[in-house]
């Protein structure tokens, strides 16, 4: 079976497999994207060609092509109510380049598809820009490049021929191209809205926080180990303890959710941050994967914020518009710190509706009759956590009454977001001005490099309360529960006190260890792409310009450096002539290329392989007027080239004859 | 002094005397001096009677050597052609009878008519320049010079020589048919064979022996070198190629473009002189690659397009 279908592909012609394997090369990433029917009928159409290239099947008459067509076109506006557009276009596009496939007979057609090939290359990165899909397209690139130069150089019906020289061509050609792609990479003017962004369809659900918070409503936490951000510190990392990235702050509570200010809020200038610093300030680098929210993460709490974001009162760190790409920002942070002491929060902190939980209500007026100092009574909340059977879990039973009261009282299980709802609004309930931030806990250090990587997996929510003298305090109840308590499995547990590299060690097993080795590993490649390549956007191109001295905002210096650039590459080019030419040293041969060079002007020029001799008849016969010194000129050449006894006075007399020769077409 | 006054005359005088019996073929006839000179023998590869025995003949009488010729067909065996040793009565001894082979201008007619066995026992002599016969090595006279003439391959009945056996052949020539003027004058004359007792030698063997030494004599460049370096290179790299030519072929070429250096009377080799022999040279060792749809005259075309260093 395997040997006839060998045979029957044997009958493709190579350049038609090529195209083939280019095409699905193409398709596969797409595929997933599209209507099933759709992902369907593509290998399908891919197929028929194959069939009929090996001499199977007939391609469908005109008008069945033309019937397939229209069914497409009609089935894709009905899922996608439009034809154009970033899903439906790349769809349609797909669609037409394989059925042009069944209508493929001459050289044109095998051109239109290769072209469509390359522009859906190109359109491809509008969906994904990651580094396996890079290598990817530029395979396929590699592929579709390679059987262009096979139809190229066949024409005659492009079927025969090894196809290792078109490869070979097509990497070399694809190399060649790169330092261009580099500097165009470098220095092309780049819009400010994303590279590739196209944000009407982009914004699709992506994981991440959520403006709201709601306990009670969802039923289990989600175990994506998707990266959040990536951090790089300048110095060693603090301990992994001691790393809340704040992301969220909820100050509004509605008895059910929390919710962040909306924006705009007032900008806090940095005059009036009230920040005592108790420890050194951490310096740091967050990448941080495209969320579509406006807010930033930065680690409690932040000192000094990126140039282009806002800070408001709650120290929530805002960008000025959605991140829908790769962001890439530096900040500065104490983790010890005195916030806000001088004046006390205003009554929106304090805020609970009215009627909502009432045995909330009643156990902080037991905790605040036992306790009139503030933190006592913060202690004492922490030890109710402690010693009444609470616990954690990562699916805990949904909440559809109160949910405070429902899970302080009855549940009792449930995961950050409860313990720090709950925790917030008994706070409050006793006089204490509090309010829920939600964003990051701890972070994984990749130990092949110095870089820290925070997951999806690591999202956490904790309490900021507000205490007399020492401001604003941060509280994580969560942690107040003991390891036993904790109903699932206990290497998910948030926060995550081990240290990944001890992870590394202990893991059981060498695979496991090698499999975990290799994430690592494609985690820093992927870090590093982002960084130098996704993560080069307008802002970096502006700097590496301004590092190179050039103001990128005037003209005529941007166009300076590339004229000096241009130069620059010409000068190497001229470098590189002579030095593989080197081997000129031989005078005759320079004098005889000075000749040569002048008889160009004339439109004479040595044919491949014509002798020296030969070209020099050819040059006297059409300069009659200097045809005995031209052969005179030849001859001694010829002596110095390849005659025993050639002598200095031959090599002079040359010399002398050519600078002295004047050209003239006339007798 | 580039010029040699008086090897080139006499050579000159050479195709001048030949000229008269072989009509306008100057091209061939001087191919053919120059293979004898490079000591290198001749492969004609034509249709019968275009005149392949006519140019044998001319040549050894012009160069006042002996000549025989063997007719290959496909019943001959190696003592046809080596020679036999008889027991004779009278003297009670083996003597040795020597075939035609040997000979100073040797004509293999129709070498492809021949079994491989036959063919083979021509080519080890082509090569050895002797004949070892029953544990006795007898030298074959000097110069020696084969002109195997070969029909076309596409004919019934023949035993085409391996391709490891056409590189012992230097150059491999065709004669093609005569041009309409040099055809009305052989129609027109007598037989020319019949006129080849009128031609008078114009060397003797002693005098060829002295010029074949004058070839090896003429120089070669470093440049020129170079030159039949990057055309066997371009042999090995071309894709069109099967197999690319070898350390022998390329000697083969420099000795070629030496001899028609000097029946151009010059003491040094030109890239013109390896232009002119490369197609005789080379094209019988050259085998186009499974893919490639150039004929050998093609892949010589190409091989010509190489950059003269």
């Amino acid at each position: 079976m395997n040997a006839r279908l060998a045979r029957w592909l044997a009958r493709v012609p190579p350049a038609h497999r090529l195209l083939l394997i280019g095409l699905a090369m193409l398709a596969l990433p797409h595929l997933l994207r599209l209507p099933a029917w759709l992902a369907l009928a593509i290998p399908a159409l891919l197929l028929w060609r194959l069939a009929h290239d090996a001499g199977r099947v007939r391609l469908p008459s005109r008008f069945v092509l033309l019937g397939l067509v229209a069914a497409a076109v009609a089935g894709l506006f009905v899922h996608y109510r439009t034809l154009i557009g970033r899903d439906a276009g790349s769809a349609l596009l797909l669609f037409l380049i394989a059925a042009k496939l069944l209508e493929m007979h001459r050289r044109r057609d095998v051109y239109v598809v290769l072209f469509l090939a390359d522009f859906l290359i190109v359109v491809g990165f509008l969906f994904e820009q990651s580094l396996p899909y890079t290598l990817w397209m530029g395979a396929t690139l590699l592929i579709l490049l390679a059987a262009q130069i096979h139809f190229a150089r066949h024409p005659a019906g492009g079927d025969d021929g090894p196809l290792g020289p078109d490869l070979r061509l097509a990497t070399r050609l694809l190399l060649q191209s790169l330092p261009l792609a580099v500097v165009l990479f470098l220095f092309f003017p780049r819009p400010g809205g994303p590279l590739w962004g196209m944000p009407e369809d982009a914004l699709g659900a992506r994981t991440g926080l959520s403006a709201t918070l709601s306990p009670g409503r969802i039923s289990h936490l989600s175990d994506d180990d998707a990266v959040a951000f990536r951090v790089r510190f300048r110095g060693p990392p603090p301990p992994p303890g001691r790393l809340y990235w704040r992301g969220l702050v909820h100050v509004h509570f509605d008895g059910r959710s929390w919710y962040a200010p909306h924006h705009p809020v007032p900008a806090l200038q940095p005059a009036e941050l009230d920040l005592q610093e108790l420890s050194d300030p951490v310096h740091y680098t967050v990448t941080l994967e495209p969320h579509d929210r406006r807010w930033l993460f930065v680690l409690d709490a932040p000192l000094s914020v990126p140039l282009d974001t806002v800070i408001t009162v709650d120290r929530q760190v805002a960008s000025p518009r959605p991140v829908s790409e790769l962001k890439r920002y530096s900040a500065i942070s104490v983790l010890r710190y005195r916030l806000d002491t001088r004046h006390r929060p205003g009554p929106v902190y304090l805020a609970v509706p009215d009627g909502a939980a009432p045995r909330t209500r009643a156990l902080a007026s037991r905790l605040r009759a036992a306790q009139a100092d503030d933190r006592a009574l913060v202690n004492a909340a922490l030890d109710y956590l402690r010693s009444e059977p609470f616990f954690y879990s990562r699916q805990p039973p949904l909440l559809p009454d109160d949910p405070i009261d429902g899970f302080l009282f009855d549940s009792r299980i449930g995961f950050c977001e409860h313990y720090a709802s709950a925790f917030a609004v008994l706070l409050r309930l006793a006089g204490i001005p509090a309010r829920v931030v939600s964003g990051y806990q701890g972070g994984e250090p990749n130990p092949l490099d110095d870089y820290l990587i925070v997951r999806q997996s690591d999202a956490h929510a904790w309490v900021e309360a507000w205490l007399a003298g020492e401001g604003w305090v941060r509280i994580d109840p969560t942690a107040a529960i003991p390891a036993e308590r904790i109903l699932e499995t206990p290497e998910r547990l948030r926060p995550r006190r081990a240290e990944a590299g001890d992870r590394v060690q202990t893991a059981p097993g060498w695979l496991q260890r090698g499999l975990r080795r290799i994430g690592f590993v494609w985690d820093m490649l992927d870090e590093r792409w982002n960084q130098w390549i996704l993560g080069f956007d307008r802002h970096r191109q502006i700097d590496l310009l301004q590092r190179l001295g050039i103001d990128p905002f005037d003209w005529r210096a941007t166009a300076g450096l590339l004229g000096a650039l241009a130069v620059l590459a010409l000068a190497g080019l001229l470098l590189y002539l002579r030095w593989r030419d080197r081997e000129t040293h031989d005078p005759a041969i320079r004098i005889w290329r000075r000749l040569c060079r002048r008889l160009a002007r004339h439109g004479l020029v040595p044919a491949p392989g014509e002798t020296p001799r030969a070209f020099g008849r050819r040059c006297a016969r059409k300069m009659q007027g200097s045809a005995r010194d031209l052969e005179r000129i030849v001859a001694l050449y010829l002596r110095l080239r390849y005659a025993p006894d050639a002598s200095g006075r031959d090599l002079e007399e040359m010399q002398r004859r050519v600078r002295g020769l004047k050209l003239d077409e006339k007798a | 002094m580039d010029r040699l006054p008086q090897p080139a005359d006499r050579l000159a005088l050479v195709l001048d005397q030949a000229g008269r019996i072989i009509l306008g073929k100057p091209r061939a006839l001087r191919l053919s001096l120059a293979a004898l000179l490079a000591r290198g023998h001749l492969l004609i590869e034509d249709l019968p009677g275009v005149g392949k025995t006519t140019l044998a003949q001319t040549l050894a009488r012009v160069l006042g050597l002996d000549f025989n010729r063997i007719q290959f067909t496909s019943d001959l065996l190696p003592a046809d052609i080596l020679g036999v040793s008889v027991f004779e009565q009278a003297t009670s001894r083996f003597t040795f009878h020597p075939g035609p082979i040997f000979a100073q201008v040797v004509l293999a007619d129709e070498i492809n008519r021949a079994t491989p066995k036959a063919q083979s026992a021509l080519l080890e002599a082509m090569e050895e320049r002797q004949v070892s016969l029953e544990g006795e090595t007898r030298p074959l006279p000097e110069p020696f010079f084969v002109i195997a003439t070969q029909n076309p391959r596409h004919q019934i009945g023949t035993f085409p020589l391996p391709e490891s056996q056409l590189d012992r052949f230097l150059m491999r020539i065709t004669l093609g048919y005569p041009d309409a003027a040099a055809e009305r004058a052989l129609l027109a004359g007598n037989d020319r064979r019949r006129r080849l007792p009128e031609l008078e030698p114009v060397l003797d063997a002693d005098e060829l022996r002295e010029l074949q030494r004058t070839v090896d004599a003429v120089h070669a460049s470093d440049a020129l070198l170079d030159y039949v370096q990057a055309l066997v290179r371009a042999t090995r790299e071309s894709p069109d190629i099967a197999v690319g030519l070898s350390p022998r072929a390329g000697l083969a070429l420099l000795q070629a473009a030496r001899a028609w250096a000097l029946l151009d009377g010059r003491d040094h080799v030109l890239p013109d002189d390896v232009q002119a022999v490369l197609p005789a040279v080379v094209a019988h060792r050259l085998r186009p690659a499974g893919e490639s749809r150039l004929g050998s005259e093609g892949l010589v075309d190409r091989l010509l397009e190489t950059p003269v260093p």
